[in-house]
């Protein structure tokens, strides 16, 4: 009888703590185990150029199977308008940037006739190798058919960290996962988690992770995504 | 019994004795035809186990699973194992050949000789880079081709393969007849044990062999379409193309061609505009505009082999296709064979005796 009692304290705790944790919508930011859940929309600044690279803002890059996180080797697309054609910038969407807390799914169809991805909240479609593609946020994988959590991204000490398993990429009618960890929980390869950081004054962040292509055409291949601008939280 | 007024105790002692001898020497009889019987039925039995295991044995089914994962990989195969399919990457890669060649005539004497900004010149190192890459003996263009090449050879193999019953079945076409000849065999035995024949489990096994050996004409493994013997074909020819490092090397094909027209379609193209206004390049122009169709049925295709390296991996450790028909005609001859020379031994055995 003793055992039951505390037994029944117990779970009344965990549901107290959880309703405490879960209850109100309208949250900026919610405490996590290990730092601030950041919850809104991360706005994104489009990727400026130069004859070189990349000066600022939001970008793509591939890395060829084999090589390194940093050093590439990097292929270059035919379609960046950088110098470096190893940068492909990225121009914010109809939503301006990626939600946190919320899916942003990809439209259905998902393609255009010319094969170009049709999707463009989190950013308008980027020319890539004469084919546009597009990102998107999914519940349900379109690639894996695995069931992807929540983007969530939070901030400790100035550091983001956070889960972006959801994260896709759709292209030439073809759908990558982009997330990191995977939608399995998995880190394959050259996937890293997203990390950034991002100043709580000013609400300006930086974001990066990077996500091996597991199956297809180009397994083993890793998107390395750059996000850069203004967190507006939840209101 | 009848015996005569006339018979003493002793003749009745003999009498019985005498009938008690004959029971006897019926049972060794029957016993002894029992026994000269048993051991090829034991045979039988040893080769009932036998076929039950040998797709675990095989890892047909469990471990490594090979029998269904050589099932998905013909299905997914299937839409790519076509004439037209084939046809239409055959004309892919003359018009990528094409493009290159008008290139290298006609577009690079007109933007080499040009004055080239920096994004130009950086343009015009790439579809270099291309185009040295895809012409020669060891070029993107002669190793492309020979992989549809090899491709289409194999359509009839490909074919022949994708009529056999699926794959995923193919275990129980070893461990159905397994239980039958273990369950007929051990129905034998016992009759045998009690001194009886094979009777009608005997009878049935002779079919069941019959059934194993004429299991390969019927699937036309063997005979019609020598269906084993074209799916080993495809997999001899598939080998060299089927890996990992091989896979990579095409994915990497991609980039370089994929940057080339990209650099063509976005700076070389104006520049030789700017130097002469009224040229065209109607090839290079075609090229580019085919190519998002190009890359995306080229990528599919490549997806394809990717996803299936595993599933080539499988197959390919399974034993040799052409042994397959061998895996049904020997254990029927044995079982149709020893079946009968149970019966026939038994037999045999019980007219001597008796």
């Amino acid at each position: 009888m003793k055992h039951r009692r505390i037994l029944g304290s117990v779970l009344a705790s965990v549901v107290l703590v959880a309703g405490a944790c879960g209850g109100d919508d309208g949250d900026k930011t919610q405490a996590g185990s290990a730092g601030e859940q950041l919850v809104g929309l991360f706005k994104i600044d489009g990727g400026q150029c130069s004859t070189a690279g990349l000066t600022s803002g939001s970008s793509f890059r591939m890395i060829n199977p084999g090589g390194k996180l940093g050093e590439g080797p990097f292929i270059s697309n035919g379609d960046s308008p950088c110098g470096d054609k190893t940068y492909s910038p990225m121009f914010p969407g109809g939503d301006g940037g990626m939600r946190t807390g919320a899916y942003q799914p990809e439209v259905s169809p998902p393609f255009d006739a010319g094969g170009h991805g049709a999707t463009e909240l989190i950013a308008k479609g980027t020319p890539f190798f004469a084919v546009r593609f597009a990102v998107a946020t999914n519940q349900k994988d379109p690639q894996t058919g695995g069931n992807a959590p929540l983007p969530t991204l939070e901030v400790k000490d100035g550091k983001l960290s956070g889960n972006l398993s959801a994260f896709a990429a759709s292209w030439n009618n073809q759908h990558f996962n982009q997330g990191a960890p995977k939608p399995d929980g998995s880190l394959p390869g050259l996937t890293s988690a997203p990390a950034g950081t991002y100043d709580e004054a000013t609400k300006k962040f930086t974001l990066e992770w990077s996500s091996q292509i597991v199956g297809g055409p180009f397994n083993n291949f890793t998107g390395v995504w750059h996000f850069e601008g203004t967190f507006e939280p939840k209101a | 019994m009848t015996t005569t007024p006339s018979a003493t105790p002793g003749d009745l002692d003999r009498l019985a004795q005498e009938r008690l001898e004959a029971a006897r020497s019926g049972v060794t009889a029957r016993k002894a035809a029992a026994s000269a019987g048993r051991k090829p039925m034991v045979a039988v039995l040893v080769i009932g186990v036998g076929l039950l295991a040998a797709p675990f044995i095989f890892q047909m089914l469990a471990f490594d699973n090979r029998a269904p994962k050589g099932g998905v990989m013909i299905n997914e195969f299937r839409p790519y194992m076509t004439d037209a399919r084939i046809t239409k990457f055959d004309g892919f890669m003359d018009l990528i050949n094409r493009a290159e060649q008008s290139y290298r005539a006609d577009l690079r004497p007109v933007v080499a000789a040009a004055q080239k900004n920096p994004a130009q010149q950086g343009a015009f190192a790439s579809v270099e880079d291309w185009t040295t890459k895809w012409e020669g003996d060891r070029g993107i263009h002669k190793d492309m081709t020979g992989i549809l090449a090899d491709v289409r050879r194999n359509l009839d193999n490909y074919k022949a393969v994708d009529n056999l019953p699926p794959f995923k079945l193919f275990p129980f076409f070893f461990i159905m007849p397994g239980l039958i000849i273990i369950f007929l065999a051990r129905s034998a035995l016992r009759r045998m044990r009690r001194g009886a024949g094979t009777g009608g489990a005997g009878k049935a096994l002779v079919v069941m062999g019959v059934g194993l050996i004429a299991a390969p004409f019927i699937f036309q493994m063997m005979g019609g379409e020598n269906r084993a013997f074209q799916g080993n074909g495809m997999i001899q020819d598939f080998k060299p193309i089927m890996t990992e490092q091989r896979v990579t090397t095409v994915q990497n094909y991609f980039p370089v061609i994929a940057l080339g027209e990209g650099q063509i379609r976005n700076q070389l193209l104006p520049l030789a505009k700017d130097q002469s206004p009224s040229a065209n390049y109607p090839v290079v122009s075609e090229f580019s505009q085919q190519w998002p169709a190009i890359s995306s049925e080229f990528a599919q295709f490549l997806g394809v082999m990717s996803d299936n390296l595993d599933n080539f991996a499988a197959v390919k450790a399974l034993p040799p296709f052409a042994l397959f028909p061998f895996f049904f005609i020997l254990p029927g001859l044995l079982v149709a064979g020893l079946a009968l020379a149970a019966r026939q031994r038994g037999a045999r055995q019980q007219t001597r005796s008796a």
